[in-house]
């Protein structure tokens, strides 16, 4: 997948950047601002919330940009011809156009440039890896060294819309009457629920949980993602006429079969990377030792943080040492740091260059006083009589070739042993696809890694009227990959849903 | 006597029932009705012994030894008739973990808590593993039911504070119900329906509260299953510690045993031995919990840092206060509370002398019984009359009581009152209201309120016109008593007090029977202006009837801050001169270490607050310093007796808090004077008792006081036409309300409402539980007093 | 949210929950499983679905009175709602003609083997029902049960009825008589199944057991259900619940389902104390 961000854009999109870039007052605004003077302003710093206190409550730790910072951030931009940015970015947004009206001030005109091709931009703008994305190929960043915070400026117009102004309802064309069954209410499932929903179709989002969201609920903590800012987005759909059905678990509560019969012509697979993978090393099944989907789940979805005014009971350990590098693992030691550790940790068997984490993220936890002990992993968990776990031994790694990922492959060095006392240990190495839809889902053609097998280009599965995106296809990914996919599915069951019925042609 | 018990031959007196002879000498027989302090009832039959000559089987629990009795205590049958017996018993019982095959290794198979709200196995039960149905079925190696098992089907009672009912537990023993009638004298529950029927329960089926229980825990104590247990630990698992404390609240002193669990308090239960003799009341029953882990506990000192306090450490704490207060040496005062132990007290009192320069703490309870008394015997030189002990009570045969809601206010007093009353004694009570101590008193005067003067005075001049040869005869000043007796106005003796003549006859003749008096007074004789002619009165009745004093101290450590307080030349100034110089700003530092009614508006510069709990005064201080509790530092406490008890630590400090005596040793070392290097309270202690001061030594002799009629008459009458007798009752500890920590006491007895005579509501347009505006004459009201009041409907 | 139908006091601490949950009771099937949650502050925990009405659309579950959730679950009346019902979870149980099997249950799980029992029966095998409870007054659907067994047999300790020892004694009888048991279905707390897998292991007995460790969110996505079945880890919520009793780590599933205990206490003294008021 890696090599997917570098394609061509298709000819409609550059047809449309094109028009946009030879509007008038864009031109106007390219010549207001010599380019030599916008290289000189500096990159906005995001105020931030100081490490020691951030990291003994769940208040969102970023701040958001003032109305000024953005105005100035957007001068930064030079407003490119061929503008990389856009191609940088999985769902290639249409930069351009809403960094340049934050410039000219019209924030609530930006926000709805926005949300023309990115349903959930409030939530892009705080867990988009910009940094490898469209920030990665910014001119601005070979020209000054700093990129334009893209994201940053994204987040502002979107809760400038959500705070200040008022969120418009696009006006909806008539109903054509077509049932979508959509499975999973993650971000690829919101997705596409509100672009057929701006089709005209009758959405129905069938989600497992008690709460929308997916990954965005049950993952994403309070101090990265509050939850107002998702009901918000959630509570869009829904006056968008997007039936949410809660606590629905496609497979067993209803089979794909028992849908068609009830009307649903087209469905959309996007239930997400749910099943947790574990190292199968002794002592895993511990008491104390979590998988991260666990631990989030309790933290985030059912509150644990607060019991025992919140039922759901949790585990606050002392010393609590997290497996992984990835953004989950982030989420997970900053977690605990907030519940209450002294000593919280990141053990990752690469070396910091490889960590898949974003940036931002791994540079807060180093504030938050979390320690990083690179080239290690567990081998195996001790535990005390009432099987608690109480230490854990690690083998030191050191690196070898590149594997598939092309991340370099960790090597453990004989007789490097050594034991550290932990009381919790969260696993954070990643995601598999849920297998319940695979199995109950008689023949749908699933990938070798437990995914859903898609054409890549139009999302669709082996069975008529069906697509999938996100996690599901991908094992565990980001929000804005799932939402690229989701983009894409949407319009190719328009088509299909337009010419009632009959297979599109099919890539 | 001698008799012998299994073989065994043994000194007996006639007092003590065989079951008790036998136990005290390590013979066990299994008993489940008896209770030392209850009569026999021989109920449950389970003690049944053979006695030579005497036919069957003789319940040992009410069989009294006689000379050469032969007792068998375990045979055969007997054990076989203790077993069908214990049968019976269990099979109305949820017996089904007694007798279960896999209660061995029941315990660490247990996945979850298995409290749960329905008992129907001893796992299930709160009471599990400290049941003495268990400890019973163990001995006697009951390991089968051949009934099936009755579950009557009882709803758990819920509807009451403090602790809740389950009586499908219950096996009828009665202990509660003859606790309640016998000791308590509530009489809350009896025996509802009859045989197989038969429960324990309220007239009407009504609740706990509305049947006037006083929630002392009595009944929760001797009941040997779960059917009565505390609703705040039941789910908990049992104690692995425990702790001897003395209640912090009133004068009593009770000895309360605390069981905790890793370090936290779980329950307090009333010791054996001590004054209280295994009673206790419900604040140190069941509020130390809530008081010692309320979420108002002060954590960390505090400092104020432009506006706002800030939490800092102890080492800035000290060093911003003392740096502060050396520079309002001579213009600062301390205030006491006297419910802290002796040792704090102490250095408190040195810490405001040697290091601040003030004339030497000053309690936060004012006016004191004991203090009255101290300044009587100061002026003339005389011993006070004979001071009585809680022991003295049941002895008794007259008690007067002078208008203390004794049951309420001090009900391990009132238990041995009752006591009294069973031997024979005879209760007189002068009170202006009717309550449960009017209910039980043989001859009971309604007075004004604040005229027990004259009650006491006409009283003395009856015993003495009738001239009965040993009244004070030969004693110190009894001419010029009688002289200010005489120069009283004969007339208004009797109608001030609204009392006839014949009334006051009569109670005289009562006081003058043979054998003991006690005469019970607390706060409410000495609060009001003619305290101290009060006192003299009272004084003058005592040596003439030769009757011995209790004064009901209203906080733990009153007699203790008497006697420290006792020692020094010049006594500290009153808590209202230091509340008005607060306020005209004649002193410029407070240190609080006890409450005191602040102005909003003060003159002060420096407030520091000493305290375990946050209050009002703590937002306009510029220092708040974390206390530690009674149970978390080791300390003395003198009881109303003048008796020194040992009070244990029990648990840690919360959060930092400190000792007061540590904070005050630290802060005064700081500010350079020396002697406060103590180590610990122990250190304290020594130092108490090398200068003798807890002892109490009464020099002089005995003998009269002339008395003076009350000056001062009703002033401003017409402004502030009643008057409002305060209710004298230690529901606080230091700043903290009981009612503020725990959420059940405030269902028991809530402070808020105001008990007015009907015509005087209907007067001031008052239905029942309306809002009522008072104000009061006196401008600063010092702590609670009898203040001429005016009451109107608040709009 | 799922609307109650019927709340109903069947024995002390054991209650009936009948729950209108249409599409569950149109798909579910003995041995599956729903998660419910109280109210918005409460936990989800799994209840065993133990009667369902297909065309009412009503789905009927008994719990035991155990820790805070259900407490609030046992205060709950007809009318009232809860956030979270979701369901049928969990593979349903093997229906097949194995000739004779045994069906034991205790307290809460006497209604839970119900429906297997019915299944079994319908299937044509000879289906014999133990039933163990502590005390008589403890049984309940004694009438339901005896309709789906060919023997139905109560153990009590209190000589109620025929038996008095535990169901793993009982078992050892059953065969000491003669009695052929083919394959036996266990469900209850956790020492009641695993003491009859330790009864049926030396005769080599199949047993089903239907397992309860501790579950978050029941739909495979946590992983807190995962207990080690001949040597592989397994979740109970996607893989199970119905395992090889002689293949399960019991130790590990027994440590796993204390790991709360001390919290259990304290929510539970917290919910009494703060939310049951005293109505004096």
């Amino acid at each position: 997948m890696a090599d997917e961000k570098k394609k061509e854009l298709p000819e409609d999109v550059k047809a449309r950047l094109k028009a946009g870039f030879d509007l008038d007052w864009r031109k106007e605004l390219r010549k207001s601002m010599p380019a030599k003077e916008r290289t000189k302003i500096p990159r906005q710093r995001m105020p931030e919330r100081p490490a020691q206190v951030r990291n003994a409550d769940f208040f969102e730790v970023n701040q958001g940009l003032s109305a000024e910072a953005a105005v100035l951030e957007a001068k930064r931009c030079l407003d490119c011809p061929n503008s990389p940015c856009v191609t940088g970015c999985p769902v290639a947004i249409d930069i351009p156009s809403f960094v340049k009206l934050i410039e000219k001030g019209e924030f609530e005109a930006a926000a709805r440039k926005l949300k023309e091709t990115n349903s959930l931009p409030a939530i892009c703008g705080r867990v988009c890896p910009q940094e490898t994305q469209c920030e990665e190929v910014c001119t601005m960043k070979k020209a000054a060294g700093a990129p334009v915070a893209v994201g940053n400026l994204e987040r502002f117009a979107a809760d400038f819309e959500r705070e200040k102004g008022k969120v418009t309802i696009p006006k909806l064309p008539p109903s054509t009457g077509k049932k979508v069954a959509v499975i999973g209410a993650g971000p690829a499932g919101l997705t596409v629920a509100g672009d057929l929903a701006k089709a005209g179709h009758k959405v129905t989002v069938f989600e497992a949980l008690h709460a929308a969201g997916g990954v965005l609920v049950y993952g994403i903590p309070e101090f990265r993602l509050p939850k107002k800012i998702l009901e918000a987005e959630v509570d869009y759909l829904r006056r968008l006429g997007v039936e949410l059905r809660m606590n629905f678990v496609v497979g067993r509560t209803a089979t794909l079969d028992d849908l068609k019969a009830e009307g649903f012509s087209a469905f959309f697979i996007g239930t997400g990377a749910g099943l947790p993978n574990f190292m199968k090393i002794p002592g895993e099944n511990l008491v104390g030792v979590y998988s991260a989907n666990e631990y989030l789940t309790r933290v985030n979805l059912m509150r644990a943080y607060d019991f025992p005014n919140y039922d759901t009971p949790m585990l606050i350990g002392k010393h609590v040492a997290v497996i992984g590098g990835g953004n989950v693992a982030m989420d997970s030691v900053r977690n605990a740091k907030r519940l209450g550790a002294e000593w919280a940790a990141i053990i990752y068997r690469r070396s910091s260059v490889e960590m898949p984490a974003r940036i931002e993220e791994i540079h807060h936890a180093e504030e938050e006083g979390i320690e990083f002990h690179y080239l290690q992993a567990p081998t195996k968990f001790m535990g005390d009589e009432h099987c608690r776990v109480k230490a854990m031994e690690c083998l030191k790694m050191e690196l070898g070739l590149p594997d598939s990922s092309g991340r370099r492959r960790p090597v453990p060095i004989p007789g490097s042993e050594y034991v550290k006392e932990v009381d919790l240990v969260v696993m954070a190495i990643g995601q598999s696809p849920n297998p319940l839809i695979g199995q109950t889902t008689p023949g749908l053609k699933m990938g070798k890694g437990g995914n859903v097998d898609v054409d890549w280009k139009t999302m669709a599965t082996n069975l008529p009227g069906v697509w999938a995106g996100g996690d599901i296809i991908r094992g565990g990914a980001t929000v804005i990959l799932a939402m690229g996919d989701a983009r894409t599915a949407a319009w190719e069951m328009d088509k299909f849903l337009k010419n009632d019925g009959k297979p599109s042609a099919q890539g | 006597m001698k008799i012998t018990i299994d073989g065994r031959s043994i000194e007996a007196q006639g007092t003590k029932t065989v079951l008790e002879v036998a136990q005290d000498n390590g013979i066990y027989i299994p008993a489940l009705c008896s209770h030392p302090r209850l009569a026999p009832y021989a109920a449950c039959r389970l003690c049944v012994v053979s006695i030579k000559g005497k036919p069957g089987f003789q319940p040992s629990c009410n069989t009294y030894p006689a000379e050469g009795m032969e007792v068998v205590t375990d045979s055969e049958e007997l054990r076989l008739q203790r077993v069908r017996t214990m049968e019976l018993i269990l099979s109305e019982h949820p017996n089904a973990c007694l007798i279960c095959s896999e209660k061995a290794d029941c315990e660490d198979h247990k996945a979850s808590i298995r409290k749960s709200a329905e008992v129907t196995g001893c796992v299930f039960c709160s009471s599990n593993r400290r049941c003495e149905l268990q400890e019973i079925v163990v001995r006697l190696k009951v390991d089968s039911i051949p009934y099936s098992s009755v579950y009557r089907g009882f709803s758990v009672r819920r509807s009451d504070p403090f602790f809740i009912q389950d009586y499908n537990l219950c096996i009828l023993c009665g202990r509660c119900v003859r606790i309640c009638h016998e000791v308590r004298g509530a009489a809350a529950i009896s025996f509802m329906f009859r045989g197989s029927q038969a429960v324990v329960g309220t007239m009407f089926d009504r609740s706990l509260m509305a049947a006037g229980c006083q929630f002392c825990g009595a009944c929760v104590d001797v009941c040997p299953t779960g059917a009565l247990a505390e609703r705040v630990g039941r789910h908990e698992a049992l104690p692995d510690a425990e702790a001897e404390t003395v209640c912090p609240y009133c004068g009593v002193g009770c000895r309360l045993v605390v069981e905790t669990l890793q370090g936290r308090i779980q329950a307090a239960k009333p010791a054996e031995g001590g004054v209280n003799r295994g009673q206790a009341c419900v604040r140190g029953r069941f509020t130390l919990r809530d008081v010692v882990y309320s979420p108002s506990r002060i954590r960390r000192p505090m400092v104020k840092k432009d506006g706002k306090l800030v939490e800092t450490s102890w080492e800035d704490a000290l060093a911003f206060v003392a740096g502060k207060l050396k520079s309002y040496a001579g213009r600062a005062c301390v205030v006491v509370s006297s419910q802290l132990g002796c040792e704090d007290l102490f250095v408190l009192d040195r810490f405001a002398r040697e290091a601040l320069g003030a004339g030497g703490a000053v309690p936060s309870l004012q006016p004191s019984i004991l203090d009255g008394l101290g300044d009587l015997v100061k002026a003339h030189g005389l011993k006070t009359p004979h001071r009585a002990s809680l022991a003295d009570l049941p002895g008794s045969k007259a008690i007067l009581v002078l208008g203390e809601n004794v049951p309420v206010s001090h009900p391990v007093v009132w238990v041995e009152i009752l006591e009294a009353l069973r031997c024979g004694a005879k209760l007189l009570v002068a009170s202006h209201k009717d309550d449960l101590l009017t209910r039980h008193a043989s001859q009971s005067l309604k007075i004004r309120p604040g005229s027990e003067f004259y009650l006491l005075a006409s009283l003395s001049k009856v015993l003495l016109e009738s001239g009965s040869p040993q009244a004070g005869s030969g004693l110190k000043g009894l001419d010029g008593f009688k002289k200010s007796l005489e120069k009283l106005p004969a007339s208004c003796l009797a109608d001030t007090a609204g009392l006839q003549e014949e009334e006051v006859r009569r109670l005289a003749e009562a006081l003058r029977c043979c054998g003991p008096i006690v005469l019970v007074f607390g706060q409410g004789l000495i609060s009001m202006p003619w305290a101290r002619e009060n006192l003299a009165a009272l004084w003058d009745l005592a040596v003439l009837t030769g009757a011995r004093l209790l004064p009901l101290a209203e906080e733990s450590d009153l007699f203790g801050a008497w006697l420290l307080a006792r020692r020094k030349p010049s006594g500290a100034p009153s808590l209202e001169t230091v509340l008005r110089a607060a306020t005209t700003g004649e002193i410029k530092a407070l240190y609080l270490a006890g409450p005191a009614p602040l102005p909003e508006k003060h003159g002060l510069e420096f407030l520091v607050v000493q305290d375990s709990f946050v209050n009002e005064a703590c937002q306009g201080a510029d220092a708040v310093l974390p206390a530690a509790t009674f149970a978390e530092a080791e300390g003395h406490f003198v009881n109303l007796e003048g008796r020194v008890q040992k009070s244990e630590k029990v648990i840690e400090p919360v959060g930092e808090a400190k000792p007061d005596w540590w904070i005050a040793s630290h802060l005064a070392s700081r500010m350079g004077a020396e002697g406060f290097g103590y180590e610990d309270a122990g250190r304290i202690k020594e130092q108490l008792d090398k200068e003798g001061l807890l002892a109490l030594q009464e020099e002089g002799e005995a003998g009269f006081v002339p008395v003076t009629a009350p000056s001062g008459g009703p002033e401003r009458a017409a402004e502030y036409p009643m008057v409002l007798p305060g209710e004298y009752c230690p529901d606080y500890y230091r700043t903290l309300a009981l009612c503020q920590a725990s959420p059940d006491f405030k269902v028991l007895r809530n402070p808020r409402r105001l008990k007015i005579g009907p015509e005087d509501a209907a007067g001031a347009g008052l239905q029942d539980g309306a809002k009522a505006r008072v104000e009061s004459s006196s401008a600063c009201a010092a702590g609670p007093g009898t203040a001429r009041v005016k009451i109107t409907g608040a709009s | 949210m799922s609307k109650i139908i019927r709340r109903e006091r069947l024995v002390p601490n054991l209650h009936l929950l009948e729950v209108s949950a249409p599409e569950i009771a149109r798909k579910c099937l003995p041995g599956q499983f729903v998660m419910i949650m109280p109210d918005e502050r409460g936990e989800r925990i799994p209840l065993t679905i133990a009667d369902w009405d297909r065309d009412k659309g009503s789905v009927t579950t008994v719990f035991m009175t155990v820790g805070t959730t259900t407490h609030k679950l046992a205060r709950l009346s007809a009318g009232d709602e809860v956030p979270v019902f979701v369901g049928p979870l969990g593979k349903p149980s093997d229906i097949r003609n194995y000739g004779a099997v045994l069906c034991a249950g205790g307290c809460f799980g006497i209604a839970a083997i119900y429906p297997i029992a019915r299944a079994l029966k319908e299937a044509g095998n000879k289906v014999i029902t133990l039933v163990d409870v502590k005390a008589g007054y403890l049984l309940y659907w004694e009438d339901k049960l005896r309709k789906v067994s060919d023997r139905f047999l109560v153990s009590a300790r209190d000589h109620k009825f025929e038996t008095k020892d535990y169901v793993p004694a009982k078992i050892k009888s059953l065969l000491a008589e003669g009695a052929k048991l083919d394959r036996v279905v266990a469900i209850g707390c956790t020492y009641l199944m695993y003491s009859s897998c330790e009864a049926t292991r030396a005769p080599g007995i199949k047993t089903v057991v239907s397992l309860n460790p501790i579950m978050v969110d029941g739909t495979g996505m946590c992983g807190a259900c995962r207990c080690a079945v001949d040597g592989k880890t397994k979740f109970a919520c996607v893989d199970g619940p119905d395992f090889d009793g002689h293949a399960v780590d019991w130790n590990e599933l027994f440590a796993r389902r204390k790991s709360y205990l001390d919290h259990e206490m304290k929510s539970l003294c917290y919910w009494e104390r703060t939310r049951l008021p005293v109505c004096a």
